[in-house]
This record gives structure tokens, sequence and C-alpha cells, in this order.
């Protein structure tokens, strides 16, 4: 049973020709299912709960690659299956999941290719993409339960610990890679990962590390949006998320 | 499209430093600092100005800058011009560039011992006595 979860964006007019499409294809492949829009009274938890509840074992983030964010630590924590029907400017989760835009999505949530891919954790917080750390002069990373530690030298530094890469780095592998760069750098700027960082940038993999600021506490963004604070303890769940995914994807 | 076996490469920029053990499954490259030891299945590179107070071991070692600590490479060992090593090497082949600074002892690793007849070179049959050969310089 499929449940569709809609962000509150696709309440204007624009997107409204689009939504009918796509709800008209649904009913086609026999794939329609309860839709739920978010309001200021129902958060995306409350709903998707809701949905579970009644049975529904595949979500459906209909939205942004924030709306995705916003739905997977629920999905995380129940034996459900994530859909994407992508909207929007920022629709990179998508992407990397082989998921296209339009009518063309309900066809890759029919055809239920299901892998399990990573989650990163911080804290309480679960994170698909990534978590970015606000730039900092001293810092230290405890690592793999504090066999090494990292620490930067010389200037203000960025972290950024990744799930999904952008140069398709697979969020099967069981690890999350750690970029620290001396200068602030932009998360899934492609540039990261083009060719070799220079001597600027590392690259570490982890699975588990605690981030600790010698200075007061830090605030961390996980998928650009949801806030957490240092001290924080970074992890990868491995393959704790469902999701379909199409043929198209940047993993095989 | 990436696959799924490879291994994610580490890489230790200048503006880091290291410390304690490391362990890794794919590529490491250092350009910065590491004190402990470190340890891949893979191969590990270290640039120039790279300074490593630490015991290292890898499939091959490339090593072009300062290693203060033991060096067990289980395929290949390269030293380039700029390499300075205090510690024991070990590996199955040892190239050394021209400039490169060695201090210690050097072993190599794998191939059975050279047999030599009774009475034959006294360094040869110490070495076969340990199970290792000894380096030959031309």
């Amino acid at each position: 049973m499929y449940a569709y979860l809609y962000d509150a964006f696709l309440r204007q007019p624009k997107f409204g020709a689009r939504l009918a499409r796509i709800e008209g294809r649904l009913h086609d492949l026999g794939i329609h299912g309860k839709i739920e829009k978010l309001t200021l009274l129902k958060s995306f938890k409350e709903l998707a709960e809701a949905a579970i509840k009644r049975g529904a074992e595949t979500i459906v983030a209909v939205g942004d690659d924030q709306t995705v964010s916003k739905i997977i630590g629920v999905i995380a924590e129940h034996n459900v299956t994530l859909g994407i029907i992508p909207f929007g400017k920022s629709t990179r989760v998508a992407e990397f999941l082989g998921i296209p835009e339009g009518v063309a999505a309900c066809d890759v949530l029919s055809a239920r290719i299901v892998e399990q891919v990573d989650l990163g954790r911080a804290n309480d917080t679960y994170f698909l993409s990534f978590l970015q750390l606000a730039p900092a002069h001293e810092l230290i990373l405890e690592c793999d339960g504090g066999k090494f530690h990292i620490e930067p030298v010389r200037g203000q530094h960025s972290v950024i610990v990744y799930n999904f890469g952008p140069a398709g780095r697979d969020p099967r592998d069981g690890v999350l890679e750690t970029v620290i760069s001396r200068e602030p750098a932009e998360p899934g700027g492609l540039k990261l990962f083009r060719g070799r960082p220079s001597g600027r940038q590392s690259v570490v993999p982890i699975k588990h590390m605690r981030i600790k600021s010698f200075k007061g506490s830090l605030p961390a963004y996980a998928d650009g949006q949801t806030v957490v604070k240092t001290p924080l303890t970074v992890s990868v769940a491995p393959r704790k998320l469902k999701v379909i995914v199409g043929k198209n994807r940047k993993f095989v | 499209m990436a696959k799924s076996s490879e291994h994610s490469e580490t890489v230790i920029g200048s503006s880091i430093k290291v410390e304690g053990n490391f362990v890794g499954h794919g590529n490491i490259i250092v350009e910065g600092r590491v004190t402990g030891s470190m340890k891949t299945d893979q191969d590990l590179r270290i640039v120039p100005g790279a300074v490593v107070e630490a015991d290292v071991e890898a499939r091959n070692v490339f090593i072009a800058g300062d290693v203060r600590g033991n060096v067990k490479a289980h395929d290949r060992l390269e030293l380039t011009e700029s390499a300075k090593v205090s510690g024991d090497v070990q590996a199955k082949v040892v190239s050394i560039g021209a400039g490169a600074s060695l201090n210690g002892k050097c072993t190599m690793l794998g191939a059975e011992a050279a047999v030599e007849e009774p009475g034959g070179d006294p360094i040869r049959e110490r070495a076969k006595s340990r199970g290792s050969r000894p380096v030959e310089v031309a």
C-alpha cells in the first residue's frame, strides 16, 4: 500500500497541472494511494507515522531534497520503503538515485527496484546526503572509537561528512567520507571529488566519529536544514534505509 | 558508475595532522603529518613534505617524504630522491632513487632464502637461518 506525502510548496498553482498528470499516471499503473499534504498543523513526521499505522508499506515523498530529508528519520525506524517523486529546484538526491522528474518518476516507482542504502547519524538525527559543520579554527575529530584523531592545523576549516557523494560514491559501502577543507567548501560541489583534492583538502573514510570544538558549541546542518550542535557523535547506519531507485542511479 | 567493490581512498592533506592507529582498506595518500601507526591492505603514498612519525604497512609503499618509523611493504617499496627514512624497511622489491636517505635495516621478504654450499658466504648463511635474504647492492 502506497502513501503520498506532498510538501507545502506544491500548493502553488504552477505545480497543479504536473501533479494532475502524475496522479493520473499513478492510477494507470495501479500504485495510487492516500495523498497527505504538509500543513502548519501536521508535520511530515506525524503524517508519515499515521500512514504507516494505516498499513502503508511505501511512503512516497513528493517534493525536493528537503522533503526527503524530513521523512527519512521516520522511515528508517520502521520497516517501510521510501519512494520519491521529485519536484522543485533542489533534487540532487533523486538524481543520484536515478529518479527522473515528472511522469517518468511514476514508472520508476512501479518498476520497484529497491536498494538498502546507508544513512548517516549525527546524535539522534539521521541524514541522507551530508552533514556540514560551521567553519571553525579549533576542532578535534576522534575516529573509530578513539583509535585515531584528526586535528586541523593553521586557520579555519570546514568539515563536511558525506554519505552520498557528488562523484557517485557507493551509499552502501558502510562508510562516511569526511572532507576537511582549509577554506569553507560548498556541499555537493563537484570540484571536491573531481581529480585529487588539493593539499588544502583531506578525505578520511570513517564509520564512527566524535566531533568536539575547543571553543563552545558549533552548529552543524544535516542535509542542509536540520541543526545539531557539537559535541557530535557521527556514525554510519549501514543499509538502514530501503529506497526505490531507478536504472540510471549513480551506483551499481 | 562507481563500482560497489571500490574502497574509499584516504587523503591526509597538509592542513591536518593525524595521531593514533590508523587502519584503512583503500589507498592512502599522506601530504600532512601522521603520528602513531598506519596500515592498509592497499597502497600508501607519502608525498614530498609529508612527515610520518609512525610504523607503516601496506601492499605497495611509495615514499617521497620523511618517515621516522619502520616500513613494511608486502610487495614493493619505492624511495624517491627526496625520501628520508629512519627505521627498518621490509619489502619483496625495493627501489631506492639516487639521493634518498635510508638509515635502518633492509630485509627482503618472501622467496626462499638462497641455498648455499657449506662453507659459503657467512652473511648468506646467517640470512638463511633467519628465513630472509640479504639485500644485494650492485
